[in-house]
This record gives structure tokens, sequence and C-alpha cells, in this order.
């Protein structure tokens, strides 16, 4: 069915957006900077779901829609769009993560130690009502930092991964290395089968709620994949580019916050000649910022998508196709749109058989 | 120091601490912006430590600029969207090219006090990092097994 156009409204659109600035204002401006230091993590979403690092644009963004993410994230992705594309960076290995967090769930001891790092995993889910009184706020936790001292160590944090030392002992599927240059969803129009590299582009950049709804249901039972975190890391990585004037050379650009996940899971097995042959395989995650659900919810997907079955989590198509935030958001958002003479024929045809009953 | 390391340093110094190591260079040498700075994208390349392939996690934000210096080129990239930064980081990368180029007439010992310069923005960082390294290691965990 085609659309047909409507004209007209102009000074009411006006309106609105005028009035959109009206709700906007507030007796109390906030800065840039503010959204930046105060709202890290709905940063870290909004970047991770753009598909674009920049913490201070993506401040920008919500400020300008009222705090919105899927706005937020159309904002970014139409700027985005009008800027070049003049590097490729060199190959990230993120096992030189400089680490602020890493745990692991399958072994208690691992080398380098387990470090908790900033999270809310242990934290009571009780209103904190003197965060109502920021100052006074601030100086305990700087008065806590003074404490510190301690006999710690100040160096930066690195460590090997849980993984390396699986496959050392055999009991993880062995992996060559592949160069194969990545498929890029930004450039290229995505068909299936697709390849590994589109898959994982694709759910990095995906919408975080919808990830975590396709990674629930293959855990709980529509799907098959229910893995053990084998490690999860939050940390900075390095970002280079070739040097320009010698493409030999490197030049760092700078640091981007990122979280990963490995996660395991037996190796499928049907007869008892695979059975005993079994080993582990993973399911990958990496995404920009701090969203340690995204990261596992990723790598469970990813994991899912190597198994074969009927359920939602296992249809690579599904998984790929419907998870983009800006595509979900517009294509639900368009309904608000006039559709008069869409309807108008749907109405004519209700009323037609109607009147032939 | 190479040019990584040195550029990892600008990039993670203030748009202010870059200005200041730039400040002598600006007031000694003839410098032309040959690239005015303009903000690009850098598609990161990631390799995924499962089956070790390549894949695009996303594009950051980055500026670039090429300038010369007494007739030495210098390149800089930069995450962010700092225009003067970018320039004074292509300054610098300009000054140390006059290395290989002898008629610039810039001295081993101009270029060995900016990289002293650096070197120490380095250290200072290094040292602004400790103190939540420290916080962070604190906060390594030994879950024991109940019943072992």
């Amino acid at each position: 069915m085609a659309y047909v156009a409507v004209t007209g409204g102009r000074e009411a659109i006006e309106q609105s957006l005028k009035l959109l600035k009206i709700f906007r204002e507030s007796g109390e401006d906030i800065a840039i900077s503010c959204i930046m230091e105060n709202m890290g993590l709905l940063i870290d979403k909004i970047m991770s779901e753009a598909g674009f690092y920049s913490r201070e644009y993506a401040a920008l963004a919500l400020k300008q829609c009222e705090g919105s993410v899927e706005e937020a994230v159309f904002l970014l992705r139409a700027y985005r769009s009008t800027l070049p594309r003049n590097y490729y960076s060199n190959v990230v290995d993120t096992s030189g993560m400089r680490l602020i967090r890493r745990i692991s769930a399958a072994f208690k001891d691992i080398p380098g130690g387990q470090i908790l790092g900033p999270t809310y995993d242990y934290s009571h889910r009780l209103l904190d009502f003197s965060l109502m009184d920021e100052e006074k706020k601030r100086e305990t936790v700087g008065a806590d930092a003074e404490e510190s001292g301690g006999n710690e160590s100040g160096e930066d944090i690195y460590c090997g991964r849980v993984t390396d030392l699986l496959r050392e002992e055999g009991v993880m599927a062995e992996a060559e290395e592949d160069n194969t240059e990545p498929f890029d969803v930004t450039s290229n129009l995505l068909t299936f089968p697709a390849p590994r590299s589109a898959r994982l582009q694709t759910f990095a950049r995906s919408d975080a709620g919808f990830l975590g709804g396709v990674a629930y249901s293959s855990m709980r039972g529509y799907g098959a994949v229910h893995p053990t975190v084998s490690e999860l890391r939050c940390g900075y990585l390095e970002i280079c580019v070739p040097y320009v004037l010698d493409e030999e050379d490197e030049i760092c650009i700078g640091e981007i916050l990122v979280t990963e996940v490995e996660a395991l899971v037996p190796s499928h097995t049907e007869t008892d000649e695979e059975f005993e042959k079994m080993t582990l395989s993973g399911g990958y995650g990496l995404i920009f910022g701090r969203n340690e659900n995204k990261a596992i919810a990723m790598s469970i997907a990813d994991a899912s998508l190597e198994t074969k079955g009927d359920s939602p989590s296992q249809d690579e198509e599904f998984v790929l196709t419907h998870g983009d935030c800006l595509e979900m958001s517009g294509f639900i958002s368009h309904l608000k749109l006039p559709h008069y003479v869409t309807f108008q024929s749907s109405l004519d045809r209700v009323r037609a058989k109607g009147g032939e009953e | 120091m190479n040019k990584r390391e040195m550029s990892a340093i600008l990039a993670g110094a203030s748009a202010e601490e870059v200005e200041a190591a730039a400040a002598g260079i600006r007031d000694n040498c003839e410098i032309e912006i040959l690239k005015k700075p303009q903000k690009t994208l850098v598609m990161v390349k990631v390799r995924e430590s499962v089956k070790r392939s390549l894949f695009y996690l996303g594009e950051v934000l980055a500026t670039e600029c090429m300038v010369t210096v007494n007739g030495a080129k210098g390149a800089s990239v930069m995450a962010g969207d700092n225009f003067e930064k970018c320039i004074n980081a292509a300054i610098i990368d300009g000054f140390m090219n006059t290395e290989k180029m002898p008629e610039c007439g810039i001295l081993e010992e101009k270029r060995e006090s900016l990289r002293g310069e650096i070197k120490r923005l380095g250290e200072k960082q290094k040292n602004d990092r400790e103190k939540l390294n420290r916080q962070i290691r604190k906060s390594q965990v030994n879950f024991n097994v109940m019943g072992e």
C-alpha cells in the first residue's frame, strides 16, 4: 500500500517545536560537564547504542532532548552521518586493557586476582537521602579518598585472560587468528547469513533492553544458552591509527572506556564420540562504556546464534534486524503520524464487508 | 619516546598543558597550517578474543590537522573536538620531525628539552592515576567456597 503525503499544519508544528523548548526550560540550567560527570552510565548507554564515542556530545544530546535515550541516539547518529570517516584504527587487542574492574564467575582464583572495582552488585538498593545534600556528600567521598593510602600498588592494572589458561589446558577450543576484513553494517546492507563481524557490530550498537530480552529468553528456555561468565572486564583501551606521514608508524588518539565479556558454554554433543571430545566454546561481548548487563547479553546472544533451534534467540535475522534503537523507535514512532488515507482504505473495506453481510 | 608514546601522553593531557608545551615552538619557529583542524570519525577495529576474528566496535569522534614547523611536516589526530589542542599537538610533532631535516635549523638539545617536558607530563598523568589505582586494588576480592 502506497503512502499519501499530507500538507498543512505549519504554524501548529512551529508552535509545537516552541513548546518543546518551553518544556525543556528549567529554573536551574544543567551544564554539559555536570551531565557528563553525574550521568556516566547513561552517557555510556547512549554512546553504545549510537555507535559513536563522544562523552561530550552524548551529554549535549541528552540535554537537548530532556533525557530521552532514543532521541539522543537519533541526534548522535544524525550528527555522525555528517562527518567524514578518514581513519580506521589499527587492530585493538583488548588484552591490553587498563583495568578498573575484572571478575570471573567461573573461577574464584584467577591469575592477577578478581577486582570488584566500581559495581552496584553488592549495594543495598535503598534510596540514599543524604544525596539530597550534595555538598556534604562530596566532602565525605573526598575524605575517604585521602584515607586510601595503604600498601597497594598504584601501578596501572593489566591482566592476562582466563580463556588463555583454558586454551593452554586444552579444554577450550583453539581458534586460529582470522584476519578477514570486517563487514561494516553502517555502510552495507546486511544480508543473511551474516558474517560474524556484522553480528558483533550489530550487537554492540543494539538497544540494551532488546539484547537483554533476547539473552533472558535464551537462558529461560527459549534457546539453549545459559553460560558461565569466564571473565568480565571493564577498563580503558588505547586507540591508535596509522601515522599519516609514515604508514609504518602509529599514533595514539586517546583512550576509550569499554566493557568486555567472555562467556563459556560446553560445546554441543549428540554422539558418545562427540561427548568424548567435548570442549568449551564461548560467546563474546564488547561495548562502549560501562554497561555490564549489555555486554553479558551480547555474549549470550552471540553464543545463542551458534546453536540450532526454533527459538527467537537462535534466529539470526530476527535478532539482528529488531534490536537497533533508532530503527526500532523510528518505526514505532511513525505510527503517530497521519495515516488518514491508509486507514480510510481499511475502514472502507470493513464497511463494505459489513454491508455485504 | 616513540610517536605512539608521545601522542598518547599529549592525548591524555589537558589543552592548556599541550598549549604550554607548544608555546616555545610557536614563538620561535615558522608555522604554517597545511590542513586546518577538522572533525573526523575513527572507526575502531577490534580483535575479539573468542574466535579471534575482527569486527568494528563503533566510531570515535576525533580531530585531525597538519602543519609545517620550519618546513618539517607535523600531523595530529586526537579524540574529541578540541581544535587548538590538535594544532598544538601537530606543531609538537612537526618540531620533532625536524630531527630528520637539519636544514630546518633546530638543535637536538631543543628537541630533547621538549621530550623531557612531555615525559614529565606523562609522569604527572601516571601519578594522577596512582591514587585511583590504589583504591581499585583495594577492591580485590578473595571469595571462599563454604565447606571447603
